[in-house]
């Protein structure tokens, strides 16, 4: 086991050089100039090059990424071109914010899939137009369904806030947090429910539950005993990747719905070329993804040690 | 189990839940103008104005150089003069300085304070303030600095007496003062107390120092800001005690919200696709206000399409000016007649002569090898610019011209002085203005290559000659020349004079009253309650 | 790495019901997906209008005489549009996952057949590649190339690949394992004998299906893009573009948005839907 996470450890931090390499090498392919950024539009071209000295753009690639780690790993990751701000100051106000769209939606997205994946396998009758209405809907532009959801509940109903974050206590923040973390969570909960569907069925349909059946085990008990402990191993694994979607969600999401997020920072930092943020924000969920699917694996070896 | 022959039951499900999204959108999205009581107003005296998008940078007015932002550095700054509110035409209009006197040689200015006004801090406003704000403004080097680069002195015989000379003559200067990216006044203590190691720079990020009736309370940059009404304010006051300023961040949001009454009042920023559920609405108050910008078109003379000035001149006239303006702007704006924008130039003396003809572009089309291409570019995300791009792109189109309409971040917009043969053959704006109300103002940066909005750099010695000669002695036949010898290029139209479209709640009231030609946002302590 | 080879993200697929199809429906289904490729096709001679020119008054509703789903902001055909954008991202979407099925494949396959540190070197570089979070570094990559339609679509097979390559190497490896190939191996079969005779059509399969399965994803990220202003620059037709750049229009015209992005919906809905359709004919399981 030690060596496994040992092993896992060391590939993880090979993945994170790998992404930080891209994300540089991303900047440099970009057609901004740092320098003509910093200095505007009329500045002479002299004072764009004494500028790019400054910054160290004339430097050997080599130099120039292992500065950038170095600026990374303490976190600096430069000034934003559209805020005047340190991208960090803005992250460090806009993570936030995502990881709880995020995590809200990944408890959403696992409710709706385990309700899925149950009604499915167990044959719940007239489940199966919900199931029906979650297929069509997570095939459906995500941009349009957090409109319509807008639309339907908060300008028709009135039932639910259509955007920002939510001021005055938990239960306004809550509240805002429905909408988005419901559409956010869509195309995840059908993914993992599948999953868990799958393994649902296969361990209903495996000698050891028929075997409990038999002995006259009600079907909760069979459910809590066998099925949910010997479907969740891949479901973790599912999840864990499942992650990386909401990430990526939350770029359409959040500016739908206003959420004061990386995603939506990240929205607001693509038309105007403002590379540095969208290389820190791309960096930052990257490496919480990598981390995490490193911890989902980690966890499921823990469970299962064959793996290992 | 029940394993197989549930095909069918399937697909019947499927449809029915294929038909449950549509029918939620068909039924949501349709009727959108029912006919409602209006919203009530607010009993807490919390007026809540929407920004749509982030304000970009802090709102520090010696930063600031875009857009929405405004709302905040305007309420809570003032400067000495600015444009008379409510008013159609470029009229300087005292702030704080109650009057004012300027020498026959456009170079000694001197502003006579108002009496009694005070910073947020408490400390008094008096003629010290003007020579730290110039100061800090040429120190933070932001967009606006030019306006201070040509003060040599800043004299202060007493404390309320500011006399300001010039290095050079310049009849600008008022407008330098009253635009609202002008210099405004800054308390010299507390940029003093916190100074930094950029001039408050960062302090400036989320605090204000102003004397405006409005004060920072609270800055979530990105999500929402809240202004709380300055108790020592010396002018009237609204009966408005909080402003929030909430983010969103897509327009569809904000629409619902203003129709939901969370928002109380929106300024020019839905899109003109609403205009007609808004206009002449029972529920809802719109106006539109007069402005200094407009829609242009620039003509990119270094590409090989248009190397030729007839070519250039034969696409302008080829612009259905009228229909265009009325089919993408509608009621927003009217199409312009004069080369600077309404009212810079009395009586209007600086008439542009475009007069719409496709003759001239068809018979170039017929000289050029079929299927040539062409470009028209527009800044991304600005709808209307996009709509009148694809308009003319589908014009050419019917001529025999490859012509495509494409959008460019206004980044790449912006880089394009630099090379102009990367930028499209021609761009189209939505929305663009000068600072002020000079002409020069607007002269200098639309065909000055060096002017900053002038993207393919198309400019002529003599008319940058006669702007520097108009502008140093107020000389208005001048202007007009100098803008008659840039027409000829063919690389300039100035299509529509744009209006602001506000929407408010029918409660509120003052909504002309507080916005003028230069600012593009409201004035919160002239808003007010309707009884 | 233990990396197990999953279906990627929205693998959405299966019906709401069974996951086993009958084979008439399922026929039916890959039918479906026949005709819409059809449609795709023949959309230039099907569409009634120019899709970039303004042919009538804007913002005409939905049952106008002359046009049937209306007109857009400019006055023009929405079906028209439409019809053309289906053909963009239809064929855009079977570009990036037919790129991600050949390159992936062929490293798969490589990797599977080579063994030693051929596979090892592969396995390497494609398990690097899964690791990173692909929409996000998608959304990057294209950033940083700049919009366009090519750039689109260069940028994300770049990441669409890897997949492919882990999933075609692990069947390869359990057909190389089979009796008769190893039987025909120690006959002295060729290598590229062994590979086109013996492995292909044990993998081909699972590879289609999932292939099929992927294409709704691809639309989707597509139309995603595009709402992020990475996409297919206007005024050409392209679903995803038309849905997102209409959005605003959705509380005044809602049809105009709404038209093309139904268009998405059924394209994503079919795609996975036939996907399972082929599971079931080709007998494959996953």
């Amino acid at each position: 086991m030690l060596r496994f996470l040992l092993r896992r450890t060391g590939s993880l931090i090979v993945v994170l050089l790998v992404l930080s390499a891209v994300v540089f090498l991303l900047q440099q392919v970009s057609p901004g100039d740092p320098a003509r950024a910093a200095l505007g539009a009329n500045a002479s071209r002299a004072a764009v090059a004494a500028e790019r000295h400054r910054l160290g753009l004339d430097d050997p690639l080599a130099v120039q990424f292992l500065r950038f780690l170095g600026h990374a790993v303490r976190g600096d990751f430069g000034t934003s071109y559209r805020t005047h701000r340190p991208v960090a100051t803005d992250l460090a106000s806009a993570f936030p914010a995502t990881l709880e769209l995020v995590l809200a939606a990944f408890v959403v997205a696992l409710l709706l899939a385990a309700l899925f994946a149950a009604s499915s396998a167990l044959s719940w009758p007239f489940a199966g137009i919900g199931r029906g209405v979650l297929l069509v809907v997570a095939t459906a532009p995500p941009f349009l369904l957090a409109l319509v959801g807008i639309v339907v509940f908060y300008a028709r109903l009135d039932w639910l806030p259509g955007s920002g974050r939510g001021e005055g206590g938990p239960g306004s923040e809550l509240a805002h947090l429905v909408l988005p973390a419901t559409v956010l969570a869509i195309a995840p909960a059908l993914a993992i429910g599948r999953i868990l569907r799958a393994g649902l069925e296969a361990t209903l349909a495996a000698d050891h539950v028929r075997t409990a059946r038999s002995k006259g085990l009600g079907q909760a008990a069979v459910l809590g005993r066998h099925v949910v402990r010997n479907a969740i191993g891949p479901s973790l694994a599912m999840s864990g990747l499942q992650l990386g979607f909401l990430f990526a969600g939350t770029v359409v999401v959040e500016q739908v719905f206003s959420w004061p997020g990386m995603g939506n920072y990240l929205a607001s930092s693509i038309p105007t070329s403002d590379y540095p943020a969208i290389a820190a924000v791309t960096l930052v969920l990257g490496a919480v993804y990598v981390v995490v699917n490193t911890l989902a694996d980690v966890l499921q070896t823990a469970a299962d040690p064959r793996l290992a | 189990m029940r394993f197989s022959s549930i095909g069918r039951r399937t697909r019947t499900l499927l449809v029915a839940a294929a038909a449950v999204p549509l029918f939620v959108l068909a039924a949501c999205s349709g009727g959108g103008d029912e006919s409602g009581a209006p919203n009530a107003a607010p009993t807490d005296g919390t007026l809540t104005v929407g920004l749509l998008g982030d304000i970009g940078q802090p709102p520090d007015p010696d930063v600031y150089y875009a857009n929405n932002g405004l709302a905040i550095v305007l309420n809570t700054y003032e400067g000495l003069v600015q444009y008379a509110n409510d008013k159609d035409t470029v009229e300087i209009a005292p702030r704080l300085a109650t009057s004012w006197e300027v020498d026959p040689g456009n170079t000694v200015f001197t502003f006579h304070l108002r009496q009694g006004v005070t910073f947020h801090d408490g400390t008094p406003f008096t003629s010290a303030a003007v020579k730290v704000a110039f100061d800090r403004r040429t120190a933070v080097k932001g967009g606006a600095a030019y306006m201070v680069a040509g003060v040599k002195d800043v004299a202060t015989p007493d404390e309320l007496t500011a006399v300001v000379t010039l290095s050079a003559p310049n009849s600008a200067f008022l407008d330098y003062l009253a635009s609202p990216f002008g210099p405004k006044m800054e308390s010299p203590t507390a940029l003093a107390a916190n100074a930094g190691s950029d001039d408050a720079q960062t302090y400036l990020q989320t605090h204000d120092v102003g004397t405006g009736p409005y004060t920072i309370e609270t800055a979530k940059p990105g999500t929402s800001w809240t202004l709380k009404q300055y108790a020592g304010y010396w002018g009237e006051k609204s009966p408005f005690t909080t402003v929030e300023l909430p983010i969103y961040t897509d327009a569809s949001a904000l629409q619902l919200a203003f129709d939901h009454g969370d928002v109380s009042a929106v300024v020019a920023a839905l899109p003109s696709s609403s205009l007609e559920k808004y206009e002449g609405s029972k529920q809802f108050d719109s106006y539109m206000l007069p402005t200094l910008q407009s829609a242009l078109v620039t003509v990119n003379p270094t590409k090989e399409f248009f190397r030729s000035q007839q070519a250039r001149v034969a696409f302008l006239q080829s612009i259905d000016q009228k229909s265009l303006v009325d089919q993408v702007l509608g009621s927003r704006s009217e199409p312009a007649t004069t080369l600077y924008a309404k009212g810079m130039i009395p009586g209007g003396a600086d008439k542009q002569e475009i007069t719409y003809d496709p003759a001239p572009m068809t018979a170039y089309a017929k000289t050029l090898p079929a299927g040539t291409a062409m470009t028209i570019g527009y800044a991304s995300g600005n709808t209307n610019a996009e709509q009148m791009a694809n308009i003319q792109a589908a014009k050419l189109q019917a001529l025999g011209i490859k012509a495509t309409a494409a959008s460019y971040p206004t980044s790449q917009v912006f880089g394009w002085i630099n090379d102009p043969t990367q930028g499209p053959d021609a761009f189209f704006d939505g929305n663009n203005g000068p600072d002020g109300g000079s002409p020069y103002m607007w002269g200098h940066v639309f065909w000055d290559a060096s002017g900053g909005i002038n993207y393919f750099g198309c400019e002529v010695e003599e008319v940058n000659a006669q702007l520097d000669q108009a502008v140093a002695t107020g000389d208005d036949a001048l202007y007009v020349a100098a803008a008659e010898e840039y027409a000829k290029t063919g690389c300039y139209y100035n299509l529509s004079y744009n209006k602001d479209w506000v929407v408010a709640q029918k409660w509120l009231t003052g909504v002309e009253e507080s916005h003028n030609i230069g600012a593009n946002e409201l004035d919160f302590s002239k808003l007010g309650l309707r009884k | 790495m233990s990396t197990v080879v999953l279906p990627r993200r929205a693998a959405l697929a299966t019906l709401p019901g069974r996951r086993r199809t009958g084979r008439r429906t399922a026929w039916t289904l890959v039918a479906l997906l026949a005709a819409l490729t059809l449609l795709a096709v023949v959309a230039r001679l099907l569409a009634p209008d120019d899709p970039i020119q303004p042919v009538a008054a804007p913002q005409l509703p939905l049952g106008s005489p002359e046009h049937l789903l209306g007109t857009d902001a400019i006055g023009r055909d929405v079906l028209s549009r439409t019809l053309f954008g289906l053909q963009t991202s239809w064929f855009s979407a079977l570009a990036v996952v037919a790129v991600g099925l050949l390159v992936g494949g062929a490293v798969g396959v490589a990797a599977g057949v080579g063994g030693g540190w051929v596979d090892a070197l592969l396995m390497r570089v494609t398990d690097l590649f899964l690791a990173l979070p692909s929409t996000l570094v998608a959304i990057a990559l294209v950033a940083a190339l700049g919009p366009g339609l090519r750039n689109t679509l260069l940028g994300m097979s770049i990441v669409w690949w890897p997949y492919y390559a882990r999933l075609v190497r692990a069947e390869v490896r359990s057909v190389v394992a089979r009796p008769h190939v190893e039987a025909a191996r120690l006959a002295g079969v060729g290598r590229v004998r062994l590979v086109l005779r013996h492995v292909l059509p044990g993998v081909v399969p699972t590879a289609v299906v999932t292939a099929s399965l992927d294409i709704g994803n691809v639309v989707l990220l597509l139309a995603g893009l595009s709402f992020l202003g990475l996409g297919q620059p206007a005024p050409a037709a392209e679903l995803g573009a038309d849905t997102a750049a209409n959005t605003q229009l959705l509380l005044s015209a809602w049809w105009v948005p709404v038209v093309p992005g139904v268009a998405v919906l059924l394209l994503s809905l079919v795609a996975n839907l036939a996907g399972d359709g082929i599971r079931t004919l080709l007998g494959t399981r996953r």
